[in-house]
This record gives C-alpha cells, structure tokens and sequence, in this order.
C-alpha cells in the first residue's frame, strides 16, 4: 500500500483574513515553533472557525484558545497574541468540548476591536500536530490554501 | 505525586505550556499532569492546555523521575 500516495488534506484558514507563515507571528513562541508547526492568519472578521471536521477537545476557560482533533491532526487555534491577558474580554465561545464541528464551523466569535483597543496583535496562529502520516504542511501564500501532505 | 497551587495571573495558556513541554520531553519516562479527574501527558501542548489550568488551581505532577517532577513543580509555582 505504500506505493499509493495518499492524498494531501486540507486545512481550513480559522477566519477570513491573510494567510501568513508562522514565523510572521509577532510572539517569539509561535514564530520559532515553540508550540510546533502550522500556519497563522491575520483576521479581518472575528468569527473563528474549526480549520478541520472534527471534535472540539477544550476551550481555553478564557476563549482565546481552542483545540480541535479528528485521526489525522490535533489543533490548537490561538486567537491573537497574549490575549490570554484579556481575561476572556472580548471572546464568546459558540461551542464546547465534545461538540462536533465541520471545517468552517464557528467556534469562537472575538470581538477583533476589543484586542486592538487593549494593545494586543489579533494574528491567529494555528498549530497543527499531526497524528498520522502526514506531516508536511504546505502553505500556498497567494492563494490563501494550506495543505499538508 | 507533587502538588502546587497555580500563582501565575494568566494560568497555563500556550507560552508557559510549551516550556512546561520542554522540561518534561528531558525525561524518557512518564510525566503527567493532573487537574481535578483529569490527568495528561506533561509532553502534549495540546493535552496541557486541555486542562485549563488557571489561577489558583491546585495541580499535581507524577513523573518516572522524582528530580524531574521536582522541576516540574517548582516551574509550575514560579511560573508568570
């Protein structure tokens, strides 16, 4: 069965908004992959979303932070850069661990003024660990697509 | 198993769960994390912001090797 290359699959940006490499994320523990590998996006519209079909693992008791996981991946969506200091200001959870999600599916809606108001970057990083084989994650930056294969 | 109660004003959010990581992927054996019902694997990122751990917390730590779950503890309480 090796020979079969298996399709690459797709992740979904969190939110609309650029697609950006990690390593643009102004938070020295994400860009140089502290927390691991993935891809960031810098939000034009606070409904974030799951980047995969799978089940919400937590919410941050803040609502800065969720984590999502099917058999390929686990995912940690980051809503802005220290905004755990908003102390949940600003962050409306819309699901809870355990709920199942489609990719797209909102799972937080962040009030995007409330984090600029209060200092804080609302860059989204995403950090993907791959549970199954694939485990290379390709960032098209022109057409705002991530893949990993 | 180690216990301390969680000082820091922002808790266990991504920054420190990753140095917690750190120290704990030194050890070969198991480390876990435990908070309420609910114990982790201390290597997991993932795992460890499961637990959400805040402010005031009370949370143990079980490891293979004693001088390691001392490390542990002792980041975890002086934690910022």
């Amino acid at each position: 069965m090796r020979f079969f290359r298996k399709k690459p699959l797709k992740l979904a940006l969190p939110a609309q908004g650029q697609l950006l490499e990690l390593k643009d994320v102004p938070d020295e523990a994400f860009a140089q992959k502290m927390l691991g590998d993935g891809y960031a996006v810098d939000p034009t519209d606070g409904q974030i979303a799951s980047p995969i079909d799978g089940t919400i693992s937590y919410i941050f008791p803040t609502g800065h932070a969720f984590g999502v996981e099917n058999d390929d991946f686990e995912i940690l969506v980051h809503i802005g850069i220290d905004t755990v200091e908003l102390e949940g200001k600003g962050f409306s959870a819309k699901k809870a661990a355990g709920d199942s999600v489609k990719a797209g599916e909102v799972v937080i809606v962040a009030d995007l003024d409330v984090i600029k108001q209060a200092g804080k970057p609302i860059i989204t990083p995403v950090i993907v660990t791959p549970k199954g084989e694939r485990k290379n994650i390709k960032l098209d930056l022109g057409a705002g697509t991530v893949e990993v294969d | 198993m180690r216990t301390v109660t969680i000082q820091a004003k922002n808790g266990l959010h991504a920054r420190p769960a990753a140095e917690l990581v750190k120290l704990a992927a030194a050890s070969e054996g198991d480390v876990t994390i435990i908070k309420g019902d609910k114990e982790v694997s201390a290597k997991s990122i993932m795992r460890l912001m499961s637990l959400g751990i805040l402010q005031g917390d009370e949370v143990g730590i079980k490891a293979d090797d004693a001088e390691l779950a001392d490390t542990l503890a002792d980041f975890l309480e002086k934690m910022e």
